[in-house]
């Protein structure tokens, strides 16, 4: 009989000590919250470890950590230097992709006849039909070639700067 | 507030510097406290938190708008992270973060914790110190969920875990810190 009782009293400390915790990670029902109550105004114990939890949530609540004014001032200053970085230089290649694309879409359009003049030509001077057609793909090939050239060398370029910036900001030179 | 987030959407895809340096002013405080639990250094998290500023700038096109702000602001905060331990301890993720082996980025040294050095008072001094002896892993959650105030599912994203694991860190993390803040009283 008091071996059932004293199970019975571990089980309700257990029950107690889980509800504590759940009501602050994901909440209890009504009924358990009831239950919770009543236990704890009955059980010294566990009415303690709920004021303990209830401490420790409150102190983790109030643990204070403050960004120093310096590390943020850099940060501003290393942001937008950077979005500056990008925008300026998103300004500086948008008319070389509008370049691009319009060379792109007249090429496609011309394609016939330019093939049709390079056959001309080529068959008019006498010369190999590989060395015709390999003229033809120069020309096809050519303003993607020195587009994509003068993107990597910016692109290099920019990288390169950026990645000076960053060393003087981590320095806190700039 | 839809206003507000698709503002924020907006400034964010186009890399705008004064939505980003609003964004600074208003998440300086709560995203070092979170790179702090997550390193326990105070250098460490110094160098990631403008890391994470200029990987928002560079991800920003990504943010949808659908996660609240911080969470995702977290997310690649503690992404950082984790590629640092990688690249300085070579370990895998799960042993950076294992609620019971993993150290995080904490420096194996005596001096007072970054929590310790930024509290005043004996009570916070008190708490700065249990949170520091409390696995990274743990720290984390309860700071996300108490101090944050994230919910469980925002937490879990976070932390790229299950809800049951976020749940799981939760319990052991606030019955950890429990026991440690009533055995030092």
């Amino acid at each position: 009989m008091n071996q059932d009782a004293d199970r019975s009293a571990v089980k309700a400390h257990q029950d107690a000590r889980r509800l504590m915790a759940a009501s602050r990670v994901e909440g209890i029902a009504a009924a358990e919250r009831r239950w919770l109550d009543a236990h704890l105004d009955a059980c010294a114990d566990c009415a303690r470890e709920a004021s303990e939890l209830a401490a420790a949530i409150d102190a983790l609540r109030a643990a204070p950590a403050v960004a120093s004014s310096d590390m943020v001032r850099r940060t501003r200053q290393a942001v937008r230097r950077r979005a500056e970085g990008r925008r300026t230089e998103e300004a500086r290649t948008l008319p070389l992709w509008v370049a691009l694309i319009t060379s792109a879409a007249s090429m496609l359009l011309t394609t016939p006849y330019i093939w049709g003049a390079f056959a001309s030509l080529g068959h008019a001077a006498g010369v190999p039909e590989t060395l015709w057609q390999a003229g033809f793909l120069t020309w096809w090939f050519l303003p993607a070639t020195v587009v994509t050239a003068i993107l990597a060398w910016r692109h290099a370029g920019e990288g390169g700067r950026r990645s000076h910036w960053d060393a003087q900001l981590h320095r806190g030179q700039l | 507030m839809e206003h507000d987030r698709a503002a924020l959407v907006a400034g964010l895809r186009s890399g705008d510097p004064d939505v980003l340096d609003g964004l600074i002013e208003q998440y300086q405080h709560r995203l070092f406290r979170y790179l702090l639990s997550i390193t326990g250094h105070r250098p460490t998290a110094e160098d990631l938190f403008q890391d994470t500023w200029l990987r928002v700038l560079e991800r920003g096109h990504q943010y949808r708008g659908d996660w609240k702000f911080e969470s995702w602001l977290f997310g690649i905060a503690r992404h950082l992270a984790i590629d640092l331990a990688r690249r300085r301890k070579a370990g895998s993720l799960d042993q950076l973060m294992d609620p019971e082996d993993g150290h995080g980025l904490q420096p194996a040294d005596s001096n007072p914790s970054p929590f310790e050095q930024a509290a005043s008072g004996e009570e916070h001094e008190r708490m700065a110190r249990e949170l520091m002896r409390t696995a990274p892993a743990y720290r984390e959650v309860l700071l996300l969920r108490f101090q944050e105030a994230l919910s469980l599912e925002e937490i879990a994203r976070i932390i790229h875990a299950p809800l049951s694991t976020t749940k799981s860190r939760l319990y052991r993390g606030l019955e950890a810190l429990r026991r440690s803040m009533g055995v030092s009283r």
